[in-house]
């Protein structure tokens, strides 16, 4: 059974506390899809605002077919989609020394040497990779989300983590001026 | 050295321990001959730890608070409807009584001339009140509220599945002011809306009054 089934109907059923609750649950990981994805602590804060909301508006049509995490992950990675189809340029440095301490770590780890190298790598293996290795999904759960065959996704993964090692093994500057 | 290399999806499951024995000892026995092989799997391992080294994130405290104080209106697309579906509820069980009291007056009369009409009238009088007795609760405390609301003491809309400052947030999201008071909650005004807000709770021991 699908852990999230019972605060996922009461939050269907319009209660606000419920789907609070199923945010704090997920958070965590909706935004690390969206920072790894997007490369950008603000623009994986708005991705991830804006999945939520589609989220709220859409779940009274969440039929359960898929997992609740499975569904919210399918619409992370649409909005951090549809977010880095807007930017228009590569992504920016963020502002320096945010307040909050988690806000730094956060901010070190995305200006980090695996987030460049993560950066360099076509979007499909970027997102294939996070959400097996960084997420823990399963190749059936990111075939169903990304929907393509599961051989899709395993050559993803092998394409992408051979590239990651690459790209770590070589100096970085060359990946620098590659969003 | 085995003559065929193993493909990457063959690579990445043994990478993984997904193959089976055989097929893995097969692989293993390409690698330590094929250097090209050998090195695949070096890094697909060493992207793999990469990734798996890196930790979770956390959301901005303050993002998450708009997000969820930002949250749009979400209507019920059956709102508008509900108050005929209720009806259609009320009215259905009734319907079907009548229909019932219909045929079988209509049996008697054919059959036996309509000379006992007084013995038959019972009946078709228990079969309305059967038929109505088989609707939801929230009618039957609907019918037994008003003698009490007209005395102006509390009136007991439904006795709800608690926690009492949940079903607090609950009808205040619909903007109905509730307050708890000696282990109950109660409302000021008109019990409808009240009753709808809590349509979708199950039943338990917290009573919520309107007064």
């Amino acid at each position: 059974m699908d852990p999230d089934e019972l605060l996922v109907r009461r939050a269907q059923r319009g209660e606000r506390f419920a789907f609070e609750k199923l945010v704090e649950r997920h958070e965590q990981r909706l935004y690390t899809l969206a920072a790894r994805v997007l490369g950008s602590r603000d623009d994986a804060a708005d991705a991830v605002q804006d999945a939520l909301v589609r989220a709220w508006l859409a779940l009274p049509k969440f039929r359960g077919d898929a997992r609740f995490s499975t569904w919210l992950y399918r619409i992370t990675v649409n909005a951090a989609h549809d977010a880095r189809a807007k930017r228009r340029e590569p992504p920016v440095e963020e502002p320096p020394d945010p307040v909050d301490p988690r806000d730094r770590f956060a901010e070190r780890e995305l200006s980090g040497e695996l987030q460049r190298a993560l950066n360099a790598l076509d979007e499909s293996y970027r997102v294939a990779v996070v959400l097996y290795d960084v997420l823990g999904c399963s190749y059936a759960e990111i075939a169903e989300l990304t929907e393509v065959p599961e051989g899709t996704v395993k050559s993803r993964i092998f394409r992408g983590r051979s590239e990651l090692a690459e790209r770590l093994g070589t100096p970085v500057e060359s990946t620098e001026s590659n969003p | 050295m085995a003559e065929k290399h193993p493909d990457e999806l063959e690579l990445l499951s043994y990478v993984e321990e997904e193959l089976p024995a055989d097929a893995r000892r097969d692989v293993v026995e390409h690698l330590v001959a094929c250097r090209a092989c050998a090195e695949s799997v070096r890094r697909l391992e060493a992207g793999r730890d990469a990734l798996r080294a890196s930790p979770l994130l956390d959301l901005p405290e303050e993002r998450r608070r708009e997000t969820i104080a930002g949250l749009p209106e979400r209507r019920d697309p059956w709102r508008p409807f509900r108050p005929v579906r209720r009806a259609i509820l009320v009215a259905a069980p009734v319907a079907a009584a009548a229909a019932f009291v219909g045929v079988f007056v209509f049996a008697a009369t054919q059959l036996g001339g309509g000379g006992d009409d007084e013995a038959d009238s019972g009946a078709p009088a228990e079969a309305v009140q059967e038929a109505g007795g088989g609707a939801d609760a929230e009618r039957d405390q609907q019918a037994g509220t008003s003698p009490l609301e007209a005395t102006g003491a509390p009136v007991l809309v439904r006795s709800v599945r608690g926690p009492a400052a949940e079903i607090v947030a609950l009808l205040e999201e619909e903007g109905i002011e509730a307050v708890v008071e000696d282990g109950a909650v109660y409302v000021a005004g008109d019990p409808e809306p009240v009753r709808a807000a809590l349509a979708g709770r199950p039943a338990g021991p917290l009573d919520v009054y309107v007064r």
